[in-house]
């Protein structure tokens, strides 16, 4: 069976997810997306994660086996174009493909893990604002209640 | 006087100030960049002013036996002189190296002194003195008086009508006023401040040297010698961005260039946009536009 392999990274630095295929790649957009929310509920986060957050899918970089793939039907006819002008077409296809169904059912599949972990959420293609809200507030109430409860136990431990 | 922009222009506000092969600059906000110049030069001073739509980040060396005065043009200017805040109260003096970055539309006036020219001119004056002997490190004093003196000044001879030849008289007493002033009103640079612009500085460096790699935010922060937090803290502090976000723009910067200057029937986008470490040309098309408001193309074959 041949099956894609995907790889995917934020900036031009930050891959967290290396070849792997399609279900593999959306859990680890997932934990991506919880770190990154975590992070910044303690005020902690890196450019790569505010990046999701503020660009959602479209702030991820994915690759399908050695070909990027892109979001923007029309962006990449621009390109192609552009590079049948410089006479390097195959090169390019080589190396590139549209694919905004892609990105499409990714943010379909995402909001059905997200739906099944309690959390509604609209679409993530071009910001995750609205999820990570909701993360950051559960991080922030689980934090609290740890807060309390480490109060309550070594107060516990200490009494006479 | 001349009000433009062209290279020639560009060259005289210049001028021999810097060491030309020091001089790096970087567009680092969205927009179209666009700098107009306008210089009046009468020995030994020569006068710039330099109004950019978009923030940059700039660096040179100073020319030996050079003095370079920079004075912010209008108070809106947000701008930050070796890390620290350079506003309109601002006065900064350097003899060694210069180290600018602008956030958002504004300008400067810049006046460039050559030392050897004023000993000629002004042999044994006070003022001369003053301002040849000042300490060859960058300093940057708050002198809200002398500032905006210099401010009306410096505008006069640029956009008024009184040519610098009669009020050079008038200039160097007050740079050299600013200048002995420096002394009471100088920010000294705090030393959490040196450590976080010597480690931004070092990055940038390894930045530039190592464009096309994928670099992680480990490694800047083994080349900066700070953990990740404190580097990322620095680059904010002095930069207003994060590391991976100056890397980013810092790259876009540097093929936006490289196409401007390609010769358009060899160069391929592709291998410009790769040779920077872009590597998913869909991003980086969008990036590229977002940035500058066209297409890698347009720019190539403008």
């Amino acid at each position: 069976m041949n099956r894609s392999l995907y790889s995917a990274r934020v900036g031009e630095s930050h891959f967290f997810a290396e070849r792997v295929g399609y279900e593999e790649l959306v859990n680890r957009i997932i934990e991506f997306t919880v770190r990154a929310a975590v992070a910044r509920s303690i005020d902690a986060s890196d450019w790569e994660q505010d990046e999701l957050r503020r660009g959602g899918l479209r702030a991820l970089q994915i690759f399908k086996g050695a070909k990027a793939v892109w979001a923007d039907a029309e962006a990449f006819e621009g390109a192609l174009d552009e590079a049948r002008r410089e006479r390097i077409e195959d090169r390019f296809k080589q190396t590139n493909s549209a694919d905004p169904e892609f990105y499409e059912r990714l943010d379909h599949d995402l909001i059905d893990r997200w739906r099944l972990a309690g959390y509604r959420t609209p679409s993530l293609a071009y910001n995750m604002k609205t999820l990570f809200l909701e993360l950051e507030r559960d991080a922030a109430d689980r934090a609290e209640t740890a807060r309390a409860s480490l109060v309550g136990e070594i107060l516990r431990d200490t009494s006479s | 006087m001349e009000v433009g922009h062209s290279h020639l222009l560009e060259k005289a506000a210049l001028g021999s100030a810097f060491v030309p092969a020091s001089l790096q600059w970087a567009q680092l906000e969205p927009g179209r960049f666009d700098v107009q110049y306008a210089v009046a030069a009468a020995a030994p001073v020569r006068v710039s002013a330099r109004r950019f739509n978009v923030g940059f980040t700039g660096e040179a060396e100073v020319a030996p036996r050079k003095c370079v005065i920079g004075i912010i043009a209008e108070p809106r200017t947000r701008a930050r002189w070796f890390g620290a805040n350079f506003d309109e109260t601002s006065i900064g003096i350097t003899r060694s190296t210069m180290h600018i970055s602008t956030v958002g539309r504004g300008s400067f006036f810049g006046v460039v002194i050559d030392e050897a020219e004023l000993h000629r001119l002004v042999p044994d004056a006070a003022d001369a003195l003053v301002l040849t002997e000042s300490t060859r490190e960058a300093q940057l004093t708050r002198d809200p008086i002398n500032a905006t003196r210099l401010r009306r000044l410096l505008h006069q001879v640029l956009f008024g009508a009184h040519p610098l030849k009669i009020v050079y008289g008038t200039i160097i007493p007050l740079l050299a006023a600013a200048v002995e002033r420096r002394d009471r009103n100088a920010i000294a640079p705090t030393r959490c401040l040196n450590r976080r612009l010597r480690a931004v500085r070092r990055c940038e460096a390894y930045m530039r040297e190592h464009v096309d790699a994928t670099l992680t935010l480990l490694d800047l922060s083994q080349v900066s010698g700070m953990r990740s937090r404190s580097l990322i803290n620095a680059f904010e502090a002095v930069t207003g961005y994060s590391p991976m976000d100056y890397l980013k723009r810092l790259r876009l910067d540097g093929v936006h260039r490289a196409l401007g200057r390609a010769d358009k029937s060899s160069t391929r986008i592709i291998d410009v946009a790769t040779e920077w470490g872009f590597w998913h040309m869909g991003h980086f098309t969008s990036n590229y536009h977002a940035m500058f408001g066209e297409t890698p193309s347009q720019t190539l074959l403008r």
